[in-house]
């Protein structure tokens, strides 16, 4: 109890969006996010997909963004990109700035400077990312092109050049395939080829590796620390497993229902998670490495349409007081060094009992 | 299976459509119509009906009548046009030329007119511009071909004298017929280009191109355009094979204009029963061999297609 | 922050037609259209046969005249009034549309089930001749039943019924296939029930959405087939008339009368257009297969 007083009295009064101010103050900040909101708008009512979030990545770490699916990861994504398709969706509000630059004051011509060169994605789905009807080498080219600054025959060579770099197999002959004629892994090396051909200053990659089988999978992750140490770019980690962000990240934000609810470096994680819902979901591998059952987090996933009032965890959680259930929580910054926010009114202590 | 194994199943099947409709026609004229009631007047003689039953082979058997139809049929004879007496296939090679230009005209200024609206409405989706367009493409489907082209030769011709009411000869006699023509397949065309192409652009494969910085120009035209290429080349494909069927009879009445669609009104007006099967014959080849055509050209745009 | 939470609305009737203003538009014009010919008696004031041939080609106008009220349409070339003829003419149209997309719908779905239901040679069979059948000139096949039937209401709708089944029959084969193959029927036959049961009692309740799209979209199009044949002058034959009659009709008279060739036209344009849109709002909104845009 004597704990929990303390992380309590830690607690921001500030509300939803006043997080992230501190953490910006930390070097080499390459991307930030601010209060990012983004709705999609249906007819059974506004669905907030994300709401508040705000993170920020330094240059050359590896962050990852934890949740389950329908937590609001990958429109977060998007919406940084400002790729949110209107309609339905729309972002509400926040701030994002890559290197210093302001994205979501551009005008939206402006955009195209920003993807690619700024922030390049990998998407989930191999399958459907890629255009049907160009060849792989086109597409790749394409990618050189805009962002390169060469064109033609040089392109092209950069563009095989891509292919040997995520590891195909005769890539000359492979530049004229289409993507039909293509594995799901191989067609997943080829969203990181284009990826990596607009040389991004932040690299998001959205589940690479998702869809694909465990022993592709496996490769694929290899393939990425690789090019990870060999090019050292600065990467968002989208993913709902947590073996990769072992492997992977280097802090991790986690996500439920549209708010991002913790967000701490990946051994303070792994050790001491400070939310419930974090601890439940790490709970849930230990579970599984001690052959137990996935799911201990009690109850359902939240329905975007319908959250409830107060923490939107607070029906799930085993901590609930009276205050969950009436006051949503703000970000609380757990060290006083802005290294560890949690957004809980009674975040759990190092040994995670109450 | 290779590209010609695929051309020559296909090649079959439109034997059979040929044959089937050809021996459907035949039937219908032989056994519910009674081609001597029409030709002759109702107070011939019976023996005067004997005569012309026996001068048309009508006295044989059915099967016996079919076979010599068929047979002659394939040999691309169908005999004397009973309304022009000249053979029906002189009769429908003066007229099936312009027509078939007609229509070319016609597909052309839709696809023209229809695909740029079409992806601005999708571009656009929602906004005032994509309503007035889907209107415009709506009302284009709706109103009668015929009734949009009286309407047109009131403003065109007789109010503004600009161009002429009726006839051929000159290129100012195609305009009129060949908008009116349009329209429908316009409406068609635009209405699944907006379509598609909204597919198009939910697709992921288009946020993978915006997300490396495409140009949007670029992305609707070089990367989503290829892809509603199929769908929309088998609508133009359906509505040329449709015109050509009979369907710009009614323009091509309103404006005195002498191709197939009124040799074809024409034809049912005078009960001319050999070249309307000629008709029939060609119609289906033709319409057939569209078909083929367009299933041809889907290979081009879509690499996932292989025959 | 006391109280976030949102909630979830539910889809009534009245949002369906909130998003879709059009759709609920055109209903009410198909409402007025239908109510205005059913009730065609009692809101004209001329027979649609009643001619005068001292009040030929008068254009529209709110003017009474010494023998009667005003024909707000003008009248044609025999003095009928032209307000009448539309009503009069409608019924004939749209009765003719009706009377096609029903009985085609009757056999294109008795097919399209059996071919989805039984499968195999029968659905082999069916599906045939449906590519056929696709791939042939109907039009002309249609023509030739008018040429060795005559002209005539009755033997047009004949003629159009050679082309009205296809859609429906495509239509109801791959809705039961979906079906069929979804836990309900195989449910159905756990216990026991008898193969006709299914069929009506699973498969028919599903289909009602795409069935009435089809139909509505249908009936459109066979408005539209009439009114084309109609005019060709292989059609509705006078006294009696119809919209595309009308048009066939007045034609010769465009530079003097052009009312009489308009009307008709904006009424083809106007029924079929919203029936177009209801056609495409039914299927947006209640069929759960359709792709939604």
């Amino acid at each position: 109890m004597r704990e929990t007083r303390e992380a309590g009295e830690v607690r921001e009064t500030g509300g939803t969006g006043a997080t992230g101010e501190k953490e910006d103050k930390r070097q080499d900040v390459i991307l930030s996010v601010k209060d990012l909101s983004t709705s999609f708008f249906l007819r059974e009512g506004e669905v907030k997909a994300v709401d508040g979030v705000s993170f920020s990545i330094r240059k050359g770490e590896c962050l990852a963004l934890v949740g389950e699916s329908g937590s609001g990861k990958t429109v977060t994504a998007l919406s940084m990109l400002r790729l949110v398709v209107w309609p339905p969706g729309k972002i509400k509000s926040g701030q994002v700035a890559l290197d210093g630059a302001s994205i979501f004051d551009l005008p939206m011509k402006k955009m195209k400077s920003v993807r690619g060169k700024g922030m390049a994605m990998i998407l989930q789905e191999p399958m459907s990312s890629l255009n049907p009807s160009q060849t792989i080498g086109r597409q790749i080219q394409e990618a050189v092109e805009i962002n390169q600054g060469i064109t033609g025959e040089a392109a092209k060579r950069k563009a095989i050049e891509m292919l040997g770099v995520v590891r195909i197999p005769s890539p000359e002959k492979r530049y004229y395939n289409y993507p039909h004629e293509l594995s799901g892994g191989m067609k997943q090396r080829i969203m990181i080829a284009i990826a990596l051909s607009c040389r991004p200053q932040l690299l998001i990659a959205d589940e690479p590796t998702c869809s694909l089988d465990v022993t592709i999978q496996a490769q694929i992750l290899r393939l990425m620390q690789q090019l990870r140490k060999d090019i050292d770019t600065t990467i968002l980690f989208i993913t709902s497993d947590l073996g990769i962000v072992a492997e992977m990240a280097d802090r991790v934000a986690i996500m439920y229902a549209g708010q991002l609810i913790e967000i701490c470096d990946v051994f303070t994680l792994f050790e001491r998670p400070s939310h419930p819902y974090s601890k439940g979901i790490m709970g849930s591998i230990m579970a599984m490495k001690d052959g137990g059952r996935l799911n201990i987090i009690a109850g359902d996933p939240p329905d975007l349409m319908a959250l409830p009032a107060g923490c939107k965890f607070h029906p799930r959680c085993e901590h609930c007081q009276e205050i969950c259930r009436k006051e949503e929580p703000g970000y609380s910054d757990l060290l006083g060094d802005g290294s560890h926010w949690v957004r809980c009114h009674f975040p759990l202590n190092k040994a995670g009992a109450l | 299976m290779g590209m010609g194994k695929y051309i020559l199943q296909r090649l079959a099947f439109t034997i059979l459509v040929v044959i089937g409709i050809s021996i459907l026609v035949f039937v219908l004229t032989h056994v519910v119509g009674n081609p001597v009631d029409i030709m002759l007047p109702l107070q011939a003689t019976m023996e005067q009906r004997e005569l012309l039953t026996q001068q048309l082979g009508l006295d044989k058997p059915m099967l016996e009548q079919l076979r010599i139809f068929l047979g002659e049929a394939v040999r691309l004879d169908f005999g004397l046009s009973w309304w022009q007496r000249r053979p029906c296939m002189e009769v429908i090679f003066d007229d099936l030329p312009l027509t078939a230009f007609l229509i070319f005209l016609a597909s052309a200024l839709s696809v023209v007119v229809a695909i740029p609206l079409g992806i601005l409405a999708a571009y656009r989706r929602g906004s005032i511009i994509d309503r007035l367009l889907t209107v415009f493409s709506l009302s284009g489907i709706c109103l009668p071909p015929f009734w949009i082209g009286l309407m047109l030769m009131l403003v065109f011709s007789v109010k503004l004298g600009w161009l002429p009411t009726s006839g051929t000869g000159t290129w100012k006699h195609l305009v009129l017929p060949a908008v009116a023509i349009a329209f429908r397949p316009m409406g068609h065309l635009a209405q699944i280009v907006r379509f598609e192409m909204i597919q198009q652009l939910n697709a992921l494969y288009v946020i993978t191109a915006r997300a490396k910085g495409v140009d949007e120009i670029v992305l609707l035209f070089r990367h989503a355009l290829k892809n509603i290429m199929t769908s929309s080349i088998t609508m133009i494909g359906n509505d040329y094979a449709k015109q050509l069927g009979g369907l710009s009879a009614s323009v091509e009445v309103v404006f005195g204009f002498p191709g197939f669609g009124r040799l074809i009104s024409d034809t049912i007006e005078n009960m001319d029963f050999p070249l309307l099967q000629a008709e029939v014959f060609f119609v289906a080849i033709i319409v057939c061999l569209i078909n083929l055509l367009v299933d041809i050209l889907y290979a081009a745009f879509d690499p996932r297609i292989r025959y | 922050m006391a109280n976030q939470a949102t909630s979830k609305k539910k889809v009534t009737l009245a949002d369906r037609f909130r998003y879709n203003k059009a759709a609920l538009f055109s209903l009410i014009v198909l409402i007025v259209i239908f109510l205005m010919m059913l009730f065609a008696e009692q809101v004209t004031a001329y027979r649609p046969t009643q001619g005068d041939l001292y009040a030929r080609l008068a254009p529209p106008s709110f003017a009474a005249t010494e023998k009667g009220p005003a024909h707000i349409m003008g009248t044609d070339q025999l003095g009928q009034d032209v307000y009448s003829r539309l009503l009069y003419g409608g019924r004939v149209s749209l009765t003719v549309g009706f009377v096609v997309a029903f009985v085609g719908a009757l056999i294109g779905i008795t097919l399209g089930m059996f071919a989805g239901y039984f499968g195999g040679w029968i659905d082999m069979v069916i599906m045939r001749m449906v590519d056929v059948w696709s791939s042939s000139p109907t039009l002309l096949v249609a023509l030739t039943f008018v040429m060795v039937l005559g002209p005539g209401k009755w033997n047009l709708i004949i003629a159009l019924l050679v082309n009205s089944w296809t859609l429906f029959c495509r239509m109801a084969r791959s809705q039961v296939l979906v079906i069929r193959s979804s836990a309900m029927v195989e449910s159905g036959h756990a216990i026991g029930a008898s193969t006709n049961r299914i069929m009506f009692r699973h498969i028919m309740p599903n289909i009602i959405s795409p069935l009435v799209t089809t139909f509505v979209l249908e009936l459109a199009h066979f408005i539209n087939a009439e009114s084309n044949l109609s005019f060709l002058g292989f059609g509705v034959q006078p006294p009696d008339t119809s919209w595309g009659l009308m048009i066939g009709e007045g034609r010769k008279y465009l530079t003097q009368a052009p009312w009489i060739v308009l009307f008709p036209g904006l009424s083809i344009g106007v029924t079929v257009l919203c029936l177009n849109l209801v056609g495409n709002w039914i299927r947006d909104e209640f069929d759960p297969l359709a792709v939604k845009q």
